[in-house]
């Protein structure tokens, strides 16, 4: 997918100028941090920025490596190469970008390994054919270090190969920023909702699988923007979705209800 | 009793009853803490970012240390909500004392907090600015208090509104805020002299008894020489000196016997070695215990980021009691349950046992024929690995079932006794794991200060398991819990595994405590750093807690996914079923 439009993203750290120098030396970078903080966001802009096409890999348990390079398949009576999208961004010179990883199976970090490296080749064993990436062509992964550990982990040696770069939630006059940008709310209710997460993240050692991302906030924004009135778009947009603990829903909904 | 003596008691007995029965409109709007504790803790903790807790107060209450103290009940306002409305503001005011506490700290106060106070105006300006919402709410709850004046119910009492200054323990008022500050100088104060004792075989912690102190009278002696003795039940008053080196030939002749724990200042260290556990003659008896085993471990000091080095000693202890009765109490109570997960594990396994890409088998596989049959028209050798087949998966994990002995498990929840449902869980989950062919170990521990931490091999990896189930049946709690080095003891049996897949599973209301202050912050970073080792070695920990108040700093200790919070057996076994399918699909 060739991204035309510019999509939005406020730079945090270094992480533009870091992906341009591994872009320049043809290194692969791995993306690690907690849902909702822009990962993918930052890879579609960065795509958009060096005027690639990206293509995206939303990995899940069963994603194998034939998912990724490709399979014959049968058309009437013929059978038909079809080149997976690891193989078509091989070809193109594209940025691809492999979402949650680690929940693959992991054939498919065999299946990458030559290309994270100075090879920089992929091996289509059904063909028997190895072939060169083109130039442009960059891998880009993304994890959650937090998430299932120890069941889902990336191992040592897959991760040596790639330039690591950490995301967290963003400072709270960017996030603001971030809010105001993406959905047009005005300043007092962005800063709001980004000190609600403040207080929730808080409580980010306290039970809740995932805490407030930066994402919440902006579907939160976005809903508080509706007819739905504050108060329950917060509700149901931040709240709701973080836990069923009883307990902690109750303490959330007051909590909110007093900071919006 | 003499008559009149009863019949007085009687009657001032029931008159205070009569007076002080509340009217049934103020039972209905009493709300009480223990039914707003947990919500209320989380808010604390939201608004602070810190672990606080809450507990009830004398009276009005305060912040103190990590803890903010709110009455036990209230009752003073005209209604249930407005009552609990108190509880909140109360919240959010001493979250902002504890925010801002730099900007507070160094105002006037006085010990009651008026309203006109300009520290406390000061202190809700601040709040306000941060959350406009409650200033409505802080208005609301002052009109009450106004109108209670007015009808000449009660004194406007604002300490019930906003509480009463309380002084912070110096460890508090010590401690510092930036860990990455922290240095061997900004240690607690050290104590100025220090000598080793000679070694005893036992140590008893006797309770103070401050009314035999204040009681004792003077009494002097007139020796020629510096002379101490034994204790014998005489309770003398601790001066706080630091003369241990004028009294150290004296202490020279007589044992260590005695030790009682007092929150005063070090001032001076008499160190003494002692051969724990050597009092116990199972373990002398042992053939292979000429000499009693002892494993050092280290122990992670948070305040100076670096190991105490051999700090812990760790003792096996022998297995005392095998309670063959309880077992098969716990299987035939449980056999219901035990049926249904038999069966819940037998369908797992044959659900998991299909194997893909075989030269023959009873199923084929459609994904595998449709490649081969287009490889074949592409002109290119086709994989005949095309069948699905039902074989044993190979089972390449190593489970050790780590169970918290300490005294605190002797406690109840949810009507059940904590000890009971890890003794039923462990023997249900080991009569699973056997019957299925899984490598499980069980150990417990417990502790007595960092000299004497005890470690109770209980069924080791190749152990019999219906021997194994008799020792379980006959442990008791003891002690208290020092997590660090039974976890660093847990990792030594575990490197000896071959396994792919490690995990230890603690079963422990998870809350580093011993009495050599092993507790707090410094248990916790020790928890936490052993944890960190046994990641580095690819040994997965998680545990099970069994108190519900465990939710509020489990997480603290072991990450957000890490672990279950469950209060019956039952719930508890279909947890740690569910978990070690889990483990075993990865």
């Amino acid at each position: 997918m060739k991204i035309n439009e510019e999509p939005f993203y406020k730079e945090i750290g270094k992480e533009v100028a870091i992906f341009d120098a591994s872009y320049e030396q043809k290194l692969p970078v791995l993306l690690k941090g907690p849902t909702g903080t822009g990962k993918s966001r930052f890879v579609e802009y960065m795509a958009w920025k060096l005027g690639k096409e990206l293509i995206t890999v939303a990995c899940h348990e069963e994603t194998s490596s034939t998912d990724l390079i490709g399979r014959f398949i049968l058309k009437g009576t013929e059978a038909v190469w079809q080149d997976g999208p690891l193989t078509q961004a091989v070809k193109k010179g594209a940025i691809i970008y492999l979402d949650e990883v680690a929940e693959a199976r992991p054939d498919i970090v065999v299946a990458i390994h030559s290309l994270t490296d100075y090879r920089r080749t992929l091996f289509l064993d059904k063909l028997g054919e190895e072939i060169k990436a083109e130039n442009g062509f960059m891998l880009v992964a993304s994890f959650n270090p937090g998430y299932q550990k120890g069941f889902k982990e990336l191992k040592p040696s897959t991760r040596q190969r790639f330039v690591a770069m950490s995301f967290e939630y963003p400072r709270q006059e960017i996030e603001i920023e971030i809010i105001k940008q993406e959905t047009g709310i005005d300043q007092n209710t962005a800063k709001a909702l980004v000190k609600i997460a403040e207080k929730i993240r808080n409580l980010g050692e306290l039970g809740l699988t995932e805490t407030v991302s930066t994402r919440l906030l902006v579907d939160a924004a976005k809903m508080i923007k509706t007819e739905v009135g504050k108060r329950l778009a917060v509700e149901v947009a931040i709240v709701q979705p973080l836990t069923d603990d009883e307990e902690i829903l109750n303490t959330l909904k007051n909590l909110t209800q007093l900071m919006i | 009793m003499e008559f009149d003596q009863l019949l007085f008691k009687k009657v001032s007995n029931f008159i205070s009853r009569v007076k002080n029965k509340p009217s049934e409109a103020e039972v209905k709007r009493t709300i009480h803490l223990g039914d707003q504790r947990n919500e209320l803790t989380i808010l604390a903790q939201a608004l602070t970012g810190k672990p606080l807790k809450i507990i009830t107060a004398e009276r009005e209450g305060g912040w103190k240390d990590d803890l903010f103290l709110l009455p036990g009940k209230f009752s003073l306002l005209p209604t249930k909500a407005l009552n609990e409305q108190l509880y909140w503001f109360r919240i959010f005011y001493l979250s902002t004392l504890v925010n801002h506490q730099d900007k507070f700290q160094s105002l006037p106060v006085t010990d009651i907090i008026d309203k006109n106070n300009t520290t406390n105006q000061q202190i809700l300006e601040t709040l306000f600015n941060e959350f406009p919402a409650v200033e409505p709410l802080y208005h609301m709850l002052l009109e009450q208090f106004k109108w209670l004046a007015e009808e000449g119910k009660n004194d406007v009492d604002y300490s019930w509104l906003f509480g009463k200054w309380l002084r912070h323990s110096a460890a508090f008022t010590h401690q510092p805020k930036d860990h990455s500050a922290l240095n061997g100088k900004h240690a607690l104060p050290k104590p100025n002299t220090e000598l080793k004792a000679k070694p005893v075989d036992e140590i008893t912690s006797i309770q103070v008894d401050k009314k035999a102190q204040e009681d004792y009278t003077l009494m002097h002696n007139f020796e020629k020489v510096e002379t101490a003795e034994e204790f014998n039940g005489t309770w003398r008053d601790f001066d706080g000196d630091d003369d241990l080196k004028e009294h150290a030939e004296a202490l020279e002749q007589i044992t260590l016997k005695n030790t009682v724990r007092v929150d005063d200042e070090t001032h001076s260290v008499y160190q003494c070695e002692f051969i724990a556990n050597a009092q116990i003659p199972e373990s002398r008896s042992l053939p292979s215990k000429d000499k009693i085993q002892c494993f050092t471990y280290d122990e992670w000091n948070y305040k100076t980021t670096s190991y105490r080095k051999d700090y812990c000693a760790v003792y096996p202890e022998p297995i005392k009691v095998m309670d063959h009765d309880y077992i098969q109490k716990a299987i035939k109570e449980n056999g219901i349950l035990l049926r249904a997960l038999r069966k819940q594990f037998a369908s797992f396994f044959n659900q998991l046992l299909t194997v893909k890409h075989l030269n023959q088998g009873e199923e084929l596989d459609i994904d595998a024929l449709t490649d081969l049959v287009a490889d074949q028209k592409a002109g290119n050798t086709p994989n005949d690995k095309v069948y699905n087949s039902k074989r044993k998966r190979k089972k390449d994990l190593s489970v050790l079932f780590l169970l918290d002995l300490s005294l605190s498990s002797d406690g109840y929840t949810g009507g059940n006794r904590i000890i009971d449902i890890e003794k039923q869980v462990v023997i249900l989950m080991g009569e699973l794991l056997h019957e299925f062919q899984i490598d499980f170990q069980i150990d417990g521990f417990w502790s007595k200060t960092r000299n004497h931490c005890s470690y109770m091999n209980l069924k080791q990896f190749e152990g019999n398991w219906h021997i194994a189930k008799g020792a379980i049946g006959g442990i008791a709690p003891e002690g208290y819990t020092r997590i660090g080095p039974a976890l660093r003891h847990a990792k030594t049996q575990m490197e000896k595994q071959d396994s792919r897949a490690k995990w230890i599973v603690i079963l422990s209301d998870g809350k580093p405590n011993d009495y050599d202050k092993y507790e707090g912050k410094y248990g916790i970073a020790d928890v936490r750093q052993a944890l960190r080792e046994l990641d580095e070695q690819h040994i997965h920990v998680h545990t099970f807690a069994i108190e519900e108040k465990a939710k509020f700093y489990l997480p603290q200790i072991f990450g957000k996914a890490n672990y279950n919070v469950l209060s019956n057996p039952k719930e508890m076994l279909m947890s740690m079923s569910d978990f070690c399918q889990k483990i075993l699909v990865k």
